[in-house]
């Protein structure tokens, strides 16, 4: 409660401030600059579930437009994502690639196809190769939380990729990517659009590649060969005052793979959902819009030594979400939006306590989107979710935008986030069986501590097993932004936004009893408070229609404030090498949490010439960066061992035949950079050539 | 001015004199600082490939009066198996091959580095018991952290110090450097050679003197 009452007067305080401020520079202002076109065209319905003009929106946010997927030759989700000024994609011990925004990991970002989410985060990543983008729109990143309006996951912002609709009966797209590893890559859509208006598409992607090895000595390959399927169909219908809109989508992969010489396994994930969408005019200035939603994740593992199975492990999803939504606009530009949502979900994996774990939650929104006039406008939302296993949240948003002068204008916004425990913080009840070590869940620690005192595994417990009576809480955030935008002409746009997350409660393992066998037995518990914070930044120069220069910078500083406190009071310690003595610890050797570079920048060109020939040359510099502790004392100081920092940079040439025919060639991390124990998704080299049919 | 001066060296000489009588009277032996290098401490069964099974094999023993291992009995202050240590005070865990206590060492682990802790807290000290160790085992609770994959290392927990008693009632610190032979700066758990102790210790002659 208190944080709440903490965040409230922090947040109209500064709401009070921003407004009277803005209000009196903007008043100052004579000239109104008409927006361009190009930024009326750019609509953006993730910050608000409306459709807003992405020049006006008071939140950090990102548009990637079809144009850009495509002069990239992106085959994946992660491939345009990597690209981006803010996000950073890491690679998952499980093989997964996830992403990372404002220092916030995979967990803490929602992804949605439609404004649907994705599920299957097997170990809390959720591995952006599963997406295909053939038949993508634009995809739209929100920075910052969005639980305002999305609830748990949103903490760190909102990816939403939003699937293209046909502007013309029967269009055919024929494209085909061959890449090194023998990567093939199909991507094959069509579509019909009848006399009264009915549109119906569909895309089929097939994907193919040997994989690669970075490390020749260990006779694994870094990735195994894979092969996987994408369908998607889409129908779209409107008359009148009533609009519909239905799709489907399903993925289907499977991996062989090598753990050593002896053993082999299986991967087989499969995956669908089902989306459909219905709207209502009953006024013109009164909608009513509903969705429901299926998906189911599968995955299984199958691990066996000569024919004979060792091992089987599998992770089974469902959730069924569905959502009534009325939206009245005031005046012009004013609306106000209410929404009501309910979700059930299951999971069924093993290494569970229970076979199979169901939750259904309710929630509830309201937000009001405002002029205060030409210049100004803001955003009051707020989103109340019901849950039965842990404590039910209210996660507030304000957010404001003006302009201060004739081409800046100011954003900020200030947000709660939230996101639920995972089940297996909850349920889990895992015990490794090389090593003998135990993890389980928060919620079945007194059951499976019972059970294993009465068959003697206890040696002593060190946490009292009456903590376990008490919840987990979900993990929380304030997500604090505040932008810059300078857009003197269509040709020059800088921006510019400081951001700091600090989350509490957030939830990691400790010991809570030593068994027998000397290993510990593990349980979640709410246990750090960490903040990220820095700035974002992109420089965007566009001198004419063939010439596109964008630079982006980001510094970031994410650390634990537990640790931080630790240091200052000089009770830590750390080791040179791990052959050292040890000594005490300087605040300015706390180098922060892991996987987090303190500075990413980005170049991109994009250049039009002479005989539809098109060029691009793009690249990604991260600094160093710490994947684990190396000196013992169980967190990154400057001492321990970093990963050092990388350049990747592509280049790709494209070169239109006649009016149906592109053909393409790139060249992808063109420095040959590869670090095979710590950068595993980098492979090296890569060449490509691709080939485009549109009737 | 130099009546004074002359008289405050009058007062520094007497004193100075009655201090180095006081030395005289009891002779304190100096304080002993050495480094041990890979003391071979092997265990078998226990986890590391295969379903655990239960560990066993001799204890490594060390004396600190002789400064080096030994095979005795009874004349032994501390004993290394594996990442296990025991102090030759108290009574058995009971596992397989464990000596039985002789002496009155006891244990604990102080945090600071091994200059910083120059003072024995001796309410701290416990000896080993059926319940578990002076020095408790497994990663994290005592003196080492286990990083778990990938890299799968040993690593003495910076800051750890291992404060003991030993048998026959003497202090000594202990601040363990390696686990693997010849204390490799980065070791990598697929080549290097675990079980090997490197480890600095001071170690205070004189009987009831609870500073280094």
């Amino acid at each position: 409660m208190s944080l709440i009452k903490h965040y409230i007067k922090i947040s109209s305080r500064l709401f009070l401030i921003t407004f009277i401020l803005s209000s009196y520079l903007s008043s100052a202002q004579v000239v109104n600059d008409s927006i361009s076109t190009k930024s009326l065209k750019e609509v953006i319905v993730t910050g608000t579930k409306t459709k807003r003009q992405l020049s006006s929106l008071p939140l950090p946010a990102k548009l990637i437009s079809k144009n850009e997927i495509d002069e990239i030759n992106s085959s994946r989700l992660k491939d345009v994502l990597d690209e981006q000024t803010g996000i950073i994609i890491v690679p998952d011990f499980g093989g997964g690639e996830g992403i990372q925004i404002q220092g916030l990991d995979s967990e803490y970002i929602l992804i949605l196809i439609d404004g649907l989410p994705l599920i299957g985060r097997q170990s809390g990543t959720l591995d952006l190769n599963r997406i295909a983008i053939g038949n993508i729109e634009q995809i739209e990143v929100i920075n910052g939380s969005s639980s305002s309006l999305y609830g748990s996951e949103a903490l760190g912002g909102v990816v939403n990729i939003i699937s293209s609709e046909i502007k013309d009966s029967l269009p055919l797209n024929i494209d085909y990517k061959l890449a090194s590893y023998n990567t093939n890559d199909i991507n094959f859509s069509t579509g019909l659009i009848t006399k009264d208006g009915k549109k119906f598409n569909i895309f089929v992607n097939s994907y193919s590649t040997d994989g690669y090895d970075l490390d020749k000595t260990d006779n694994l390959n870094t990735v195994d060969p894979y092969n996987n399927y994408t369908g998607f169909i889409k129908y779209s219908f409107s008359k009148n005052n009533f609009s519909f809109f239905s799709s489907a989508r399903i993925f289907d992969e499977k991996q062989s793979f090598k753990v050593n010489e002896n053993l082999f396994g299986d991967n087989n994930t499969s995956e669908w959902s089902s989306n459909s969408k219905l709207g209502l005019k009953i006024t013109d200035n009164f909608n009513i819009e509903s969705d429901i939603y299926f998906t189911s994740y599968n995955a299984e593992e199958d691990i066996s030594s000569g024919g004979i199975e060792e091992e089987e492990s599998y992770f089974d999803q469902f959730l069924i979400k569905s959502e009534l939504r009325g939206i009245v606009d005031f005046g012009i530009q004013n609306k106000f939006i209410l929404g009501l949502g309910y979700l059930d979900e299951s999971l069924s994996r093993n290494n569970f306590y229970k076979n199979n774990i169901t939750q259904s939650s309710v929630n509830i929104f309201a937000q009001f989107e405002g002029f205060t006039d030409k210049n100004s406008n803001y955003i009051i939302g707020a989103r109340y979710d019901n849950y039965n296993n842990y404590k039910s949240q209210i996660s507030p948003r304000i957010a404001f935008r003006t302009k201060i002068f004739k081409d800046v204008s100011l954003k900020s916004s200030i947000g709660k986030g939230f996101k639920a425990p995972d089940f297996r913080q909850l349920f889990f009840n895992f015990t490794n069986s090389t090593v003998g070590y135990s993890v389980v869940g928060h919620n079945v620690v007194i059951d499976v501590i019972s059970k294993l005192t009465e068959n003697n595994q206890i040696a002593n417990l060190i946490v009292p097993l009456n903590e376990f009576n008490q919840k987990l809480k979900p993990e929380t955030s304030l997500s604090l932004n505040l932008g810059l935008n300078y857009n003197p002409s269509n040709q020059l746009k800088i921006e510019i936004n400081l951001f700091r997350n600090d989350i509490n409660d957030l939830i990691d393992y400790r010991v809570i009893a030593n068994k027998i066998n000397g290993q510990n037995l593990f349980s979640y518990f709410n246990l750090n408070k960490v903040y990220t914070q820095g700035v974002e930044s992109t420089f965007n120069y566009r001198p004419n229609e063939k010439l596109n220069f964008i630079i982006g910078y980001q510094y970031l500083e994410a650390k634990d404030k537990d640790i931080v406190t630790s240091i200052n009071n000089g009770e830590v310690f750390a080791r040179k090498s791990s052959n050292s003595p040890s000594f005490v610890l300087q605040p300015k050797d706390y180098f922060g949490l892991y996987n987090r570079s303190k500075h990413t920048f980005n170049l991109k060109i994009f250049l039009e010439a002479k005989n539809d020939l098109k060029f691009n040359l793009r690249s990604k510099y991260r600094s160093k960066y710490g994947l684990f502790d190396s000196n013992g004392n169980d967190f990154l100081d400057n001492y321990d061992d970093f990963v050092k920092g990388y350049i990747d940079l592509d280049i790709a040439a494209s070169k239109k035949i006649n009016r149906s025919i592109t053909i393409n060639f790139g060249i992808d991390n063109l420095l040959d950079y590869t670090d095979p124990s710590n950068i595993s998704n980098l492979p090296g080299r890569i060449l490509y050539g691709r080939f485009n049919l549109k009737l | 001015m130099k009546t004074t001066t002359t008289y405050k060296l009058l007062i520094l000489m007497m004193i100075f004199s009655s201090c180095t009588k006081e030395d005289d009277s009891i002779t304190l032996l100096d304080v002993v600082s050495n480094q041990v290098i890979n003391l071979h401490a092997p265990q078998q069964g226990g986890s590391g490939g295969g379903a655990p099974t239960p560990i066993s094999g001799e204890f490594t023993k060390f004396d600190f009066s002789s400064g080096s291992i030994t095979i005795s009995d009874t004349d032994w202050d501390i004993g290394f198996r594996g990442t296990t240590i025991i102090v030759n005070g108290g009574v058995s865990l009971g596992t397989t091959d464990e000596p039985s206590r002789t002496g009155d060492a006891a244990g604990y682990v102080a945090s600071g580095t091994l200059s910083s802790v120059s003072q024995v807290d001796t309410t701290l000290l416990s000896q080993d018991s059926s319940n578990g160790y002076a020095i408790a085992s497994g990663s994290g609770n005592g003196w080492y952290t286990y990083s778990g994959p990938p890299t799968r290392l040993i690593t003495p927990t910076p800051g750890k110090i291992l404060v003991f008693r030993t048998a026959d009632g003497k202090y000594a610190k202990v601040e363990i450097l390696s686990y693997y032979k010849d204390s490799p700066p980065t070791p990598d758990y697929r080549f290097s050679q675990g079980r090997y102790y490197t480890f600095n210790y001071i170690y205070q002659p004189n009987e009831g003197v609870t500073s280094f």
